[in-house]
């Protein structure tokens, strides 16, 4: 497999777009709101895209909460007191959130390192929005985005990467700090702000304005693919050195995650994230096709509530994780 | 005295924040003041230091009781708060101060990417143009003559059509 692939999760562009004529989220009138997510829906499917669209105050609070889980929507969109809606692609890979903090914000995610492909799509996507729909925009200024920390390009060209190597050998703050001059903004990407829950990470432009969209990604790729060589150099490095102890952890990881019978959220992002570390330097025969991202999804606390269709407590909720677990990994 | 964050070491590290004027003190033991110091509890963050800017730049209280955005209504005390125009006039509005918070934070106050077709209008052909002009340059010198010709056809059109 390919072992940029293993460390590069999921790459996104994010664009944040305004209509000229309507006044933007912090002030508008569920009128315009309403008017808004009916002309979306109706020049994104009327060009023949196959697009769904739900209205955020259909949704249960469950179902929104699912739904961020799975990086398809934001919090913010969640928690709007405006008319929310989003739109999605059948594939999933293609979002446009509507009345979240600007009119739209469209998002395109692949797989790996893909922020060119991303681009060209949301590129797209855009494209076919403006042509029908007048946006609000300033010949100096660029896009006009409610908030001016995105205006000019409107673009956040986002990674995920999966750094375990460089976590538990404790240099990530470090290089995660080295990388914050340049011009980056890193977040953890599960769990609340101290926590890298997994030790996932995700790395993004700050600036939006003065370079063109190319630049900002290709400054993001070349950052990221440095971080990639670093995480790559450390597994090798543990490899040669301490192969007994990471073994250890490993099979340790893997030994709790298939017989456990309660898991918490925060204990299992870790023994997976050493199972995933395992698997890919060679370690790991048995989970060779599993898709162990995935599971950390799946685990996340409003996936098993899904999952488990019903109202169960915190300590339900760890035991239905641990068999969810069990489970995915026997099959 | 016991450590405020995990309540079970001794508490050996006392860390004063002033924020705003307002003054906050934490004590920590060894291991969670370490911890403190990772990236992820880092203050720092693009909206943060545009909120400061914001209210530093948004002061006084003649500017503050001004007439806000005549479209959308927002004052700009609104605007200091929220750091969110309310629709696609307040730049007008709010441009004299906010253009050095702007260049600050972002480093640049001139945009150079994606230019929306409608809206862009002959702004946008303008600059392709420009685009075209650049790569003629380039397939000149790189003695590409066919495609160096394409282009200058190209760039011809679309003077002939603003």
């Amino acid at each position: 497999m390919d072992k940029e692939k293993e460390i590069v999760i999921t790459s996104r562009i994010r664009l944040a777009r305004n209509l000229k004529n309507y006044k933007f989220p912090t002030k508008m009138t569920d009128e315009e709101a309403n008017s808004i997510i009916t002309n979306a829906n109706d020049v994104i499917n009327g060009s023949g895209l196959n697009f769904s669209l739900s209205y955020m105050k259909d949704l249960t609070e469950l179902a929104k909460n699912v739904l961020i889980e799975k990086h398809l929507i934001s919090p913010a969109l969640a928690e709007n007191k405006n008319e929310g809606a989003y739109l999605l692609s059948p594939d999933n890979k293609i979002s446009i959130m509507i009345n979240e903090e600007d009119h739209f914000r469209i998002q395109t995610i692949g797989s790996g390192m893909c922020l060119k492909e991303c681009w060209d799509t949301s590129n797209k996507i855009d494209d076919i929005l403006e042509e029908k729909l007048e946006y609000a925009f300033d010949r100096h200024l660029g896009y006009i985005t409610s908030c001016p920390t995105n205006i000019g390009t409107g673009m956040r060209a986002s990674v995920m990467l999966h750094l375990p190597a460089l976590s538990i050998t404790n240099q990530i703050d470090r290089l995660l700090y080295g990388v914050c001059q340049l011009g980056v903004a890193v977040r953890g990407v599960y769990g609340e702000g101290t926590k890298s829950m997994g030790y996932l990470y995700q790395i993004s432009n700050q600036g939006t304005l003065g370079a063109s969209e190319e630049t900002l990604i290709e400054k993001i790729t070349q950052i990221v693919m440095q971080i990639v060589e670093k995480e790559k150099n450390i597994r090798e490095q543990l490899k040669n050195n301490n192969v007994d102890e990471l073994e250890d952890e490993i099979y340790r990881a893997y030994g709790l995650l298939t017989n456990a019978r309660s898991m918490s959220t925060d204990e299992a992002m870790k023994l997976i994230s050493y199972l995933k570390l395992g698997k890919e330097i060679g370690m790991m025969e048995s989970v060779q096709n599993k898709d162990l991202y995935e599971l950390m999804i799946k685990i996340q606390p409003n996936n098993i509530l899904s999952f488990a269709n019903k109202e169960i407590s915190v300590k339900e909720r760890d035991v239905k994780r641990a068999e969810l677990i069990r489970n995915e990994l026997s099959s | 005295m016991l450590c405020n964050e995990c309540g079970k070491n001794e508490a050996k590290v006392h860390v004063t924040h002033i924020v705003n004027g307002k003054k906050t003190e934490n004590h920590l033991c060894e291991e969670c003041a370490k911890k403190s110091q990772s990236i992820f509890n880092s203050n720092f963050s693009m909206e943060n230091l545009f909120s400061a800017m914001l209210n530093n730049a948004f002061s006084g209280a003649t500017y503050l009781s001004s007439k806000g955005c005549s479209t959308c209504g927002m004052t700009y005390e609104q605007f200091r708060n929220t750091g969110k125009f309310g629709c696609s006039n307040c730049i007008e509005t709010f441009k004299p101060k906010l253009m050095p918070v702007v260049k600050n934070m972002q480093g640049y106050d001139t945009h150079v990417g994606k230019i929306p077709k409608r809206a862009g209008g002959s702004y946008k052909v303008q600059k392709d143009i420009e685009k075209l002009r650049e790569e003629l340059k380039q397939m000149i010198d790189q003695e590409e003559y066919e495609k160096a010709a394409e282009l200058r056809d190209k760039i011809r059109d679309m003077e002939s059509n603003i």
